[in-house]
């Protein structure tokens, strides 16, 4: 079971989201709505996955998705908007982040995530 | 409740009364040195006389000094002008000699109201002080009433013009310039003025860019994961797969035009990461191919309204340049030093910029650069291409 953790404040976003990941076999969801809860989460451990929101109340996502990174080395972040790649900040794809406009997820796509980023070293 | 076309603030009203009440005093302390040089060295009848006219002078300036308390400047400036005009004819009408300071007396009201008056009571008060000059010439020339000045001594004379000539001439410049600062002053209050308005409009922008990417692009993107998900459980309906995949594209357009929308009101990235960021994705999304020059080093952060001025300054360039001119080709560099200067040039059609009407995009971005004291130069001719400059003064 992948233990996925989605960070975001949007209740709807949350609640759909939570709706997909039950329908997707092998994903189990956790959640949380700050990047300081997001800090925690992942250090309690078992977080293989993580889906971070571009704006946090607390804090940026790209500087939350740093800091989680340099603490938890191999655990991949992935960003996650409303908007679109174009309206973000140039040195955000530059640094080889994977983004996903959040319309964009689907069962499919976050199974394809879960392949692609559990496969880097 | 102060008079349309007059100065209600406190600061102006308070000069104004400093103004009457000097005024009263210096013609009440005349009229008295009047009384006593009939006295003792000019005994004549016309003496008095004068006397008495400076004394009702007086006496009309308290009047106009009480009115004022009163919040009615407009009747106090005009009563006080009038008094001045009466007085300053008779005063030459009976002593000629007096020519030099009572016309340079005359301009003292022009002066001193000039700020505070209407169109038409300036009209009034300047015609009053030409017709009185015209008068007071005349009658130094005509000398009607002959004696009081043959009957004074010459030391007299002479000490009366030497003194009073430089010192109201002195009078007029200081109420000159004190017209300059006040007008300067009200030039610089309509400038922040505009600036705050320019402010409060950004963030009132800001805002309903954050309500519509909070509220309705959070909502429909999860309304739009839920269709995924209702569609991924349709494998075996391809009737009802095909309407949900319709309602998705439907949907998708949907949040395009809403994303297009909340980013033209106010662009995010702007907020987040400054003009340089969001100049480039405003380069990207142009629909004629742009060269973009930032310094190497980026775009310090500057303040939102400076940062907004010139990000909608190139935006409007750049939508101007892709509907209107054909071009082919846009150059648009942004330079950092003392100040913040841009041009973006294209090799369009160009246009003649004197057709720049009132509430044109291009006249509302030289009011916001106006507003944080930059100023927009347009350089373009029919079939020569566009070239828009702008300059934003910084660490003002």
């Amino acid at each position: 079971m992948v233990r996925l953790l989605v960070v975001d404040d949007q209740p709807a976003f949350l609640r759909a989201f939570a709706d997909m990941i039950a329908a997707v076999d092998g994903f189990e969801l956790a959640t949380a709505t700050t990047a300081a809860a997001a800090a925690e989460r992942c250090a309690e451990g078992g977080i293989q996955l993580v889906l971070m929101d571009v704006n946090l109340p607390d804090l940026d996502g790209v500087t939350a998705a740093r800091r989680i990174e340099a603490a938890h080395p191999g655990l991949p972040v992935v960003l996650v908007s409303t908007y679109l790649a174009e309206d973000l900040p140039e040195d955000l794809p530059t640094a080889g982040r994977r983004y996903v406009e959040k319309r964009s997820l689907t069962p499919r796509l976050v199974r394809e995530l879960w392949s692609e980023l559990s496969e880097d070293p | 409740m102060t008079a349309p076309g007059w100065a209600s603030d406190t600061a102006s009203l308070r000069r104004l009364q400093l103004y009457l009440t000097a005024n009263t005093i210096t013609v009440t302390v005349a009229s008295a040195l009047l009384v006593v040089c009939r006295l003792t060295l000019v005994r004549n009848g016309w003496i008095l006389a004068l006397a008495a006219a400076v004394g009702g002078s007086a006496a009309l300036l308290a009047v106009a000094s009480r009115l004022l308390r009163r919040g009615r400047p407009g009747p106090a400036l005009s009563l006080a002008a009038a008094a001045n005009w009466v007085t300053s004819v008779i005063a030459v009408a009976i002593t000629p000699f007096t020519l030099a300071p009572v016309v340079l007396t005359l301009l003292l009201p022009v002066v001193t109201t000039l700020p505070y008056s209407s169109r038409r009571r300036m009209v009034i008060t300047a015609s009053g002080a030409v017709i009185s000059s015209v008068i007071c010439a005349v009658l130094a020339r005509w000398r009607p009433i002959d004696g009081p000045e043959r009957l004074a001594p010459r030391w007299l004379l002479d000490a009366i013009v030497i003194t009073f000539v430089p010192l109201v001439a002195a009078l007029a410049v200081f109420s000159a310039w004190r017209t300059h600062l006040d007008l300067e002053a009200r030039a610089e209050e309509l400038r922040r003025s505009r600036a705050r308005l320019v402010a409060a409009s950004d963030q009132a922008r800001r805002g309903f860019e954050r309500d519509l990417h909070d509220g309705a692009q959070q909502q429909l993107s999860a309304v739009t994961i839920r269709l995924g998900l209702l569609r991924s459980q349709l494998a075996d309906q391809p009737a009802l797969a095909a309407a949900v995949d319709q309602v998705e594209a439907d949907l998708s357009t949907a949040v395009d035009e809403l994303r297009n929308l909340a980013r033209g009101i106010y662009p995010p990235l702007l907020t987040q990461r400054g003009l340089g960021e969001a100049l480039r994705a405003a380069a990207l999304r142009s629909a004629v191919p742009v060269d973009l020059q930032l310094p190497t080093a980026g775009l310090s952060r500057q303040a939102p309204a400076v940062e907004a001025a010139v990000y909608f300054a190139c935006l409007e360039a750049l939508q101007n340049a892709a509907r209107h001119s054909g071009a082919a080709r846009i150059h648009l560099s942004v330079k950092e030093g003392a100040a913040l200067e841009f041009a973006v040039r294209d090799d369009g059609i160009g246009f003649d910029p004197a057709t720049i009407g009132e509430g044109s995009g291009l006249m509302n971005v030289a009011d916001r650069l106006g507003s944080v004291g930059g100023r927009l130069a347009i350089d373009a001719a029919a079939g020569k291409g566009t070239e828009l400059r702008g300059v934003v003064p910084l660490g003002g």
